[in-house]
């Protein structure tokens, strides 16, 4: 079993090589998140792949006094997805596909779009910090103290998140299930 | 899916109980955000694809040296040294214990694949017993190794199908590094080169000599005696089995002292300095706080001359007798000199200059596709006119002939590119670049294999030099893909797997 900042140091030491493993540690976590992100497989491969030689590339800025080595992985792969969106649509103010407008033609680039479709409404509402949050949790099955490393939060205040979320989520349900028209 | 609503519900009515009140509500809500959750997990090729670029990077990038300077590193680290102390002491008593009984060292198998086409021949010819010394090649039998499973590296080949593999290193901190990304990206103007060659081929032989790296060191993978191992008083170690070392640090506790790191599943020796000991050395500045000291800048008048670099390099390759039986003549890397590393700064002149000794196999050397020479690489550090950093790695091959590819199938697949070519189906443009006369070379291929090791292989190939595109003023034109070479393998079964892969 590997440990997480002895690999870190070693990478930071020349032995770059020691990045492989901190890469298994995390691919899937990192994928999970971007593709939440995206709802796009290829979209989410390509950030996953941007993330990880940008993470390789700038290991030796690391500083484990700062952050932990999650906080800061998440961080750039949450700057990628935002590159992303700015990048591919010009736009300052989205840093994940909930918060496109449902009328533009983003299911083009969606691959779960049923997923997309059933809950599209309802987690638009949210911000994109109760989302993410959501998201982790109840999609990527993380812990709530994994999801405050990854986010570089308390636990408390992303428990305290998550179920704002959820009371804002649950009005939204309501209104949906008995008022439908207004969606 | 139930027990997972139930649990995630649980947690928040434990968090707030005042929703205990709409519990059947919250209940079908989170039933239906779970049952609307996609399938995000990872494509295993995905996965694997990408971990074989990592460690090709990481290849290249200590290939080219990339470090951005001490400063960076050291400033924000010099406190996990600290740390490092009691590591240190915990090495140092390990070692001796370790190393009681070189009897018990196993004897590696080398990592082969089958295949339909390739018959391998017994593991036990194709490994001697023990190999002595840093360079050691054994002569298997025709293609006793497999050339069938090499990774080749991601290009857009695959892009072209839609495999879309990063996008071009993930930009920012390029400049640290003399290697450029082997394309620019999905965004942005799509441009496929094409390459004309006009010349004569070299002679070459019918069959060509390929390396294999072994994947562990001869001898070098330790066994241990479980309770022989330092645990604190906090485990019993005999419960573990199978134990070997994977990599060991240590370091000198004295003044001046280094740190040695070796690495026995890529096997690699690196030495660098024992920063707590060498700190008054690289404060080289007078008063104000240790994090706001910042050394001026070095000129071109501090600049050591190349004999100079040498001179102190080989010193210190003299002091740890170091082996350079398989190391060629040194060439100081002068990376930084090349306008992309400049950058827009005014004039860069680094404080580490690195002295590269040329890996020698058969007499050849290994370049890699941007054209840096892999090597023992030891770094002189200006300021102290001292050695700061070595890093090497031994080279322990077997070696297999393979027939040679026809001239025109090398002069196709370099037309496209070689190696590193890709194609775009629907370009925004074309262009075409010459390429000058070839050399012959070998380079470096990695294939990821099982158990999370990457086969080493060194395969003769031409190295086409790039010729520099001018306009009709003379100026130099800029490519988006700055390579200086295109590099074509003359192995015919790995280039049909290139060929087969578009």
């Amino acid at each position: 079993m590997h440990n997480e900042s002895s690999l870190i140091l070693d990478c930071q030491h020349g032995n770059r090589e020691s990045f492989a493993p901190l890469y298994d540690m995390y691919a899937q976590k990192i994928y999970g998140f971007l593709f939440h992100k995206t709802l796009h497989r290829e979209t989410a491969e390509d950030l996953t792949s941007e993330t990880f030689l940008k993470a390789l590339e700038k290991i030796e800025t690391y500083n484990a006094q700062k952050a932990s080595f999650s906080t800061w992985l998440f961080q750039i792969a949450r700057n990628t997805v935002i590159d992303y969106f700015r990048t591919s649509r010009h736009t300052d103010d989205i840093d994940d596909i909930w918060d496109i407008d449902s009328g533009e033609d983003v299911l083009e680039k969606v691959d779960a779009k049923i997923a997309y479709k059933k809950i599209q409404h309802h987690l638009s509402v949210l911000s994109a910090d109760q989302r993410e949050i959501l998201t982790m949790r109840f999609w990527q099955d993380m812990s709530y103290a994994e999801i405050a490393q990854a986010l570089g939060k308390t636990e408390s205040s992303v428990k305290m998140a998550a179920c704002r979320g959820v009371k804002k989520l649950k009005k939204e349900l309501f209104l949906f299930l008995f008022f439908p028209f207004l969606f | 899916m139930k027990k997972q609503s139930q649990k995630l519900l649980q947690e928040l009515l434990e968090a707030h109980p005042e929703l205990r009140k709409q519990e059947t509500h919250l209940q079908t809500f989170i039933e239906d955000f779970l049952s609307s959750r996609p399938d995000s997990q990872i494509n295993e090729d995905f996965k694997q694809q990408l971990r074989s670029e990592i460690l090709r990077r990481c290849q290249e990038m200590e290939t080219s040296g990339g470090r951005e300077g001490w400063g960076s590193f050291m400033d924000q680290f010099w406190k996990p040294f600290v740390l490092g102390g009691v590591t240190i002491g915990f090495a140092v008593w390990l070692i001796p214990l370790v190393l009681t009984e070189p009897s018990s060292i196993p004897v590696d198998s080398p990592e082969l694949t089958e295949s339909s086409s390739q018959k391998m021949m017994a593991q036990d010819e194709a490994v001697s017993p023990v190999v002595d010394g840093s360079l050691a090649i054994e002569e298997t039998e025709d293609q006793a190794f497999d050339l069938a499973d090499i990774d080749l590296p991601l290009g857009a080949r695959d892009m072209a199908e839609g495999a879309v593999m990063g996008r071009g290193g993930g930009g920012g901190g390029g400049a640290a590094y003399n290697i450029m990304p082997p394309h620019p990206g999905p965004y942005g103007e799509r441009i496929n080169y094409e390459y004309e060659f006009d010349g004569d081929l070299p002679q070459l032989k019918e069959k060509i000599s390929v390396y294999k790296k072994k994947s562990r060191t001869q001898g070098a993978r330790l066994e241990l005696r479980p309770e022989m191992i330092p645990n604190f008083g906090l485990v019993d170690m005999s419960q573990f089995g199978e134990l070997s070392i994977n990599s060991i640090t240590l370091a000198e506790d004295k003044e001046k002292g280094y740190m040695i790191l070796m690495n026995y599943d890529y096997p690699n020796i690196s030495i660098h300095t024992n920063y707590e000991k060498w700190r008054p050395y690289y404060e080289n500045c007078s008063g104000g706080s240790e994090e706001n000291c910042q050394p001026k800048p070095l000129t071109e008048k501090d600049m050591l001359s190349d004999s100079e670099l040498i001179r102190i390099a080989n010193a210190f390759l003299k002091k740890y007798n170091i082996d350079t039986s398989f190391l060629g003549d040194p060439e100081i890397e002068k990376y930084w000199e090349q306008p992309h590393y400049q950058g827009p700064r005014p004039e860069y002149y680094p404080d580490e200059m690195t002295v590269v000794y040329p890996y020698l196999i058969d007499g050849q050397k290994i370049v890699d596709q941007w054209g840096n020479i892999q090597g023992a690489r030891v770094s002189v550090h200006q300021r102290m006119k001292e050695v700061t950093n070595l890093h090497m790695t031994p080279l322990q091959l077997q070696s297999s002939q393979y027939p040679v590819s026809n001239s025109e199938d090398i002069l196709t697949f370099a037309r496209q590119g070689g190696n590193q070519g890709f194609s775009y189906v629907n370009p925004d443009k074309t262009i075409t670049r010459k390429l000058g006369k070839p050399e012959l070379q070998l380079t470096h291929i990695q294939k990821f294999s099982k158990g999370n090791l990457a086969a080493e292989y060194y395969v003769p190939a031409l190295f086409f030099p790039i010729e520099k595109d001018t306009d009709t003023d003379g100026e130099e034109r800029q490519h988006l893909q700055q390579q200086t070479h295109i590099v074509v393998p003359l192995v015919q079964d790995l280039m049909k797997k290139i060929s087969d892969s578009e």
